[in-house]
């Protein structure tokens, strides 16, 4: 079903008051405008590396949450929840065990003081955006997801798990006992991947050992 | 881990973060990854699994700022959320009524507070 073909009876501004109402609707109404939509995101984003169901769950509770910090003025209600949506993927797949919102999104490295579950703070000022269309910029890219691609699985889910909690080294004991490992394996798995990383990008002249990448 | 490994990853980890879509969205990267992704409907069972695991969770929404009654719309907001659930058989009058119940909504939260 499309955009225009779906019965949208009420609109972002009529569910965004109920949401601050607390008035569970509300959050009905949100998954039934714009769930579907989120769960495309999440799937075209994430694959098979987390549970859209659970995302969506985990997103909803932020949402019901924190609505009162929803600003109509810096974002759409659709591009509100799907950050929200994001970033409890990015949780997941960082084997993040706590939910609680400023544990989990400080340590992604972008929370900011007046909290608010979408924000992406600072990081994306220092890091750029994904809507660059720059055709070098797309190929590199491209040849970096190969090699990711590449790496055994049982270390690419530990580099992703580190990517996704921010480039930091990811919660070693939650990813041991979701993988049924001890601690140390990580550790190892962790190290061998990112070798394996960086002579491939210096084999395909992604990176110099001067660090100029 | 060396210092060579550490540099490395300090300067590759971002760039992979974006390549592998690990990373969050601001704004309008989130408006654009909505209009490129496909729509994946939930169904209603789905949605109401959702709805009762975020509204029982035992955390009650942020107080909105300012007065706000929690009462004087009930009705009328529960009569507009079946009329959604019966959007598909949507009938001219269902549609008045609709109008009619979004008026009285918004005419409610312009309402002043009343003097004593």
């Amino acid at each position: 079903m499309t955009d225009d073909s779906r019965p949208t009876i009420l609109d972002d501004t009529e569910i965004a008051l109920l949401l601050r109402k607390g008035d569970r609707g509300g959050l009905r109404a949100l998954l039934e405008v714009h769930g579907g939509r989120i769960a495309g995101v999440i799937g075209s984003r994430f694959g098979c590396r987390v549970d859209t169901n659970q995302v969506l769950a985990d997103a909803a509770i932020k949402v019901w949450k924190h609505a009162s910090t929803f600003d109509d003025r810096r974002r759409t209600l659709r591009a509100w929840f799907t950050q929200i949506a994001v970033r409890c993927a990015l949780d997941i797949i960082a084997a993040q065990r706590s939910t609680d919102d400023h544990k989990s999104f400080s340590e992604i490295g972008d929370v900011d003081h007046e909290y608010d579950p979408a924000d992406t703070g600072t990081w994306l000022a220092h890091n750029g955006t994904e809507l660059s269309h720059d055709p070098r910029q797309k190929q590199r890219e491209t040849a970096l997801r190969e090699i990711v691609e590449q790496l055994p699985p049982s270390q690419k889910v530990v580099i992703e798990a580190d990517l996704a909690a921010g480039g930091v080294s990811a919660d070693g004991a939650e990813l041991a006992r979701r993988l049924g490992v001890p601690a140390g394996t990580i550790r190892v798995r962790r190290n061998r991947a990112r070798k394996s990383i960086r002579r491939e990008m210096i084999r395909r002249g992604l990176y110099s050992e001067e660090g100029d990448s | 881990m060396s210092d060579n490994m550490d540099k490395f990853w300090d300067n590759v980890s971002n760039e992979l973060r974006r390549a592998l879509h690990l990373r969050p969205l601001n704004a309008d990267e989130a408006e654009q990854a909505c209009k490129e992704a496909s729509d994946v409907p939930l169904n209603r069972d789905q949605i109401e699994a959702i709805v009762a695991s975020a509204t029982g969770a035992g955390s009650d929404p942020e107080p909105t700022p300012g007065p706000v009654d929690f009462g004087s719309n009930s009705e009328v907001e529960d009569e507009m959320l079946v009329l959604n659930r019966n959007a598909a058989r949507k009938t001219p009058e269902v549609q008045r009524r609709l109008d009619e119940l979004r008026r009285k909504l918004l005419e409610d939260d312009d309402d002043p507070q009343p003097q004593d």
